[in-house]
């Protein structure tokens, strides 16, 4: 049984933060789950997509977050629970929705999670979406470790129907993906089926009513102050504490902040702050009174620092914050102990020198320097978009630009292939592409995987189509959204449960969007390939190839799965002529010069696509078994 | 557990070296010993030939993360990338590293060289409390035993090279069945007591 649904009250089990953020949701009644998939958010979905069903609870992987977050709205204005879950710029592509959500609110329970990536360790930026949650005027809940992620969740549902608002849960990548164990509480089961009642002043938000709207926003958000005041996460630990020297901390810097003044022997009050929007004043001000000074401890933007601030001005404490905006901790990448312990030894040793600390005296070794490879994730063996990419760039001239967009594909940056030069966010490999198109007379060759282009590519390509810019796009098809786990996208015949669902023809969409030169390639036929982008870039209006191929591990995997044969490849070391095209020009991870100044290709790593073989100039690579005929015949 | 005890783990490798399934067995097996426990991972493109580090904490720990010096054991699937994660070690670290390397595809592309495989694992002598250098690769060969389950065969050597680790050896074993597929169970079980012994004897030469 799968651990997650366990009804043993008494046990706990060990649980990813995400895994946490399910077990909250079943356990305060789930109706209707929504997401797009994208990392560090991705498990929570992946446990939803193996327990919905069996729990009654309607979960769908939808288009873009956008699309998610509605669908989670309307299910919460029909007054049942939604969670709407994505990672931090997913944010972004809802926030049309989710800034103004909290105008018409909630009638069941709506908790939104954003999954923040402070470090970037998979993402674009590394933005502090904490600020959402005032933009929109929705109250915030901050985790510090996957219980904490859990209990948030409950009381966020809580929080949600009572105040009638959306809450925001604000996770990082450090509670999402730290395993810890979480006690069990009941699980419950949702409403099913609820009914909309109309109330056209709520939810129509023409100008009359918005306004109106607003007015009431800002009063529960009054009310949810005083929620913040009394929340169980807003708390201070180790009260009794004397020092002059207090913290106010969110999130998994807490967590750091616990464990380095444990390492310093320092004692001293800290006040942790779960709920952060809105922030407890009067128990910041209580807190920040007798202390001469606060050093707050937050990943990413000064954001606690500044209301901290704030508050100190409001009420006439005199004392000194320290934080970010005077350096003593960085603004940017992910906080660990070292970076909290560093900025805590410098305050003390500037400013409060009489502070006894216990100094470490645990020395590193010298370790001696050893240039050490980098080990970047590369696209797997046998990967189609390497195939792909390589051709666009064997007929493309060198001058050519290549947006590209997010997804595995974005790793032909790298040596060899280098086929990439800009990326901002999903879809805009295409905005892009319409913009080189007019500002340069450049070949562009626009990259896109199958799951973006549903996503946020369609509106592009029209607005390509209508206006008239010259590229190519290449679409790229796996039938997955592979980076984030193989996850269904609107282009398979599978839905949030496993489900039957309508797959959509990309073929028939772009065709529908006005393109007229549309042609659908097997990158593994790379000559196939490399002649539909040389059409594509004489054809004197936008043209499209869509690249066709199954994303490389599934296909392997489903083949090793069936017990079909993989088929094995070798270098004839008799009519290699030692160009290394295959090594240092496509450059799949599998194929590597070996000792004897020959490429060679690992058995283990091959998965028998057979493009390296096409690349070769002297048919040095062979299928083993045709390798084995050939020989026969001598 | 006191300040000597083993409580900080990291365990480092490769993408596909089956670090995830090691730190949640290490995990769920410290739980079930009734100990507090923390395991970091960071694992966005694992699957693609990427670096992957797993920090364990177990006992009285808030945060997930070790700092500078602190881990008290480092396991090593790869050398590379053992030499890499080296400031995390002091004079009383435990390190267990293999000595098959996995070449990074940079490599291959002409760039980056793979420094000399003898050298690097010269330069560990001497480094922490301890260090057990395992072919697990010609251990699991020999022993008829696939490839893949050489990660166990690294856990088991992590068990047997540490004496004051918080987790009895039957709790492991029966963790590792929970979380292995049923036909490759016995073949994991032996997996680890390869490891386990081994690491056992090289640390008992070392000591006397």
């Amino acid at each position: 049984m799968n651990r997650i649904l366990s009804d043993n009250t008494n046990e706990r089990i060990l649980a990813l933060g995400n895994e946490a953020i399910v077990r909250g949701a079943i356990e305060s009644g789930l109706d209707v789950a929504s997401t797009y998939p994208g990392t560090p958010s991705s498990e929570i979905g992946d446990v939803l997509y193996r327990i919905a069903e069996e729990l009654g609870i309607y979960f769908e992987y939808s288009v873009n977050e956008k699309v998610a977050l509605e669908l989670g709205t309307a299910a919460s204005i029909s007054g049942l629970n939604a969670l709407t879950f994505m990672k931090h710029v997913g944010l972004n592509v809802a926030s049309d929705a989710f800034t103004s959500l909290a105008y018409v609110g909630v009638r069941g329970g709506h908790v939104i999670v954003s999954a923040d990536d402070p470090g970037c360790h998979s993402s674009q930026n590394e933005q502090d979406n904490r600020w959402y949650s005032k933009l929109a005027n929705i109250p915030l809940l901050e985790p510090s470790s996957p219980q904490e992620a859990k209990d948030m969740v409950i009381s966020a549902f809580e929080m949600s129907s009572s105040l009638e608002l959306p809450v925001l849960l604000r996770t990082t990548t450090r509670v999402s993906h730290t395993r810890a164990p979480i006690s069990l509480g009941k699980i419950k089961s949702g409403k099913g089926k609820s009914r909309f009642k109309r109330k056209p002043e709520r939810f129509m938000l023409v100008p009359k009513y918005a306004l109106e709207n607003h007015k009431w926003l800002l009063d529960r958000m009054k009310k949810a102050e005083k929620l913040s005041e009394e929340s169980k996460f807003n708390f201070i630990y180790n009260k009794e504490a004397t020092g002059k020297i207090g913290f106010v901390t969110s999130g998994v810097s807490y967590a750091y902040c616990l464990d380095v003044l444990k390492k310093l022997d320092m004692k001293a009050k800290i006040l942790k702050l779960g709920m952060t929007n809105p922030i407890p004043k009067k128990m910041c001000t209580d807190f920040a009174r007798d202390l001469e000074a606060i050093i707050v401890l937050e990943e990413l933007d000064p954001f606690l620092e500044n209301e901290i601030k704030s508050i100190a001005l409001e009420n006439k404490i005199p004392h000194k914050v320290y934080g970010k905006e005077n350096g003593h901790f960085p603004k940017y990448g992910e906080f660990n102990t070292d970076i909290v312990k560093e900025g805590i030894l410098r305050i003390i040793s500037e400013d409060f020198p009489d502070i006894k600390i216990k100094q470490d005296e645990k020395d590193t070794f010298n370790v001696k320097p050893v240039s050490l490879p980098s080990r970047p994730p590369v696209l797997c063996p046998g990967c189609p978009h390497r195939a792909t990419a390589y051709a666009a760039k064997k007929v493309s001239s060198e001058d050519s630009i290549f947006p590209m967009d997010i997804g595995c594909y974005t790793l032909v940056l790298q040596r060899p292939l280098k086929t990439a030069d800009i990326v901002l966010c999903m879809g805009s490999s295409i905005g892009t592409a319409c913009g080189f198109a007019e500002a340069t007379d450049q070949m562009v060759i626009a990259f896109i995987g199958d799951s973006t282009f549903f996503h946020a590519g369609i509106p592009g390509l029209i607005n390509a189509v209508h206006a008239g810019h010259k590229f190519v796009l290449s679409i790229l098809d796996n039938s997955t959204t592979a980076m984030t786990g193989f996850q269904p996208h609107p282009g398979v015949e599978m839905g949030g449960e496993g489900r039957n669902a309508k797959g959509i023809d990309i073929f028939e969409v772009v065709k529908g969007c006005g393109v007229e030169s549309v042609k659908v390639v097997d990158p593994y036929d790379l000559k196939k390939t490399m002649d539909a982008f040389k059409e594509a870039l004489e054809n004197p209006t936008i043209s499209v190839v869509i690249a066709r191929h199954p994303c490389a591990l599934v296909e392997y995997r489903v083949k090793r799965r069936m017990g079909e044969k993989i088929v094995e490849y070798d270098v004839d070391k008799d009519t290699c002529i030692q160009c290394y095209t295959c090594t240092s020009n496509f450059g799949c991870p599998a194929s590597s010069v070996g000792e004897d100044e020959f490429p060679g290709i690992s058995p283990h790593l091959c998965v028998g696509c057979g493009v390296c073989a096409e690349v070769c100039p002297s048919g040095a690579i062979q299928r083993v078994d045709k390798k084995e005929e050939g020989k026969a015949h001598e | 557990m006191n300040e000597e005890g083993c409580k900080n783990l990291v365990v480092v490798g490769v993408g596909g070296q089956g670090i995830i399934l090691v730190s949640r067995i290490i995990g769920e097996a410290a739980l079930k010993s009734g100990l507090n426990v923390m395991v970091s991972e960071i694992h966005g493109m694992a699957q693609r030939g990427g670096m992957v580090v797993s920090k364990i904490r177990i006992g009285d720990v808030h945060s997930p993360m070790i700092g500078k010096g602190e881990a008290d054991m480092i396991l090593g699937f790869e050398p590379v990338e053992t030499y890499r994660h080296l400031d995390m070690a002091s004079e009383k670290t435990t390190i267990v590293t293999s000595v098959n390397p996995i070449y990074p595809h940079t490599e291959s592309a002409g760039e980056n060289e793979y420094p000399d495989l003898e050298g690097l694992l010269g330069n560990l002598e001497g480094i922490g409390k301890k260090l057990v250098r395992l072919d697990t690769e010609e251990m699991a060969s020999s022993a008829g035993l696939p490839v893949i389950v050489s990660n166990i065969i690294m856990l088991g050597a992590l068990f047997g090279a540490c004496k004051n680790l918080p987790v009895r050896i039957d709790t492991l074993k029966e963790t590792i069945k929970e979380n292995v597929p049923s036909r490759f169970m016995d073949a994991n079980i032996r997996a680890f007591e390869l490891g386990f012994e081994e690491a056992k004897r090289v640390s008992n030469n070392t000591e006397s």
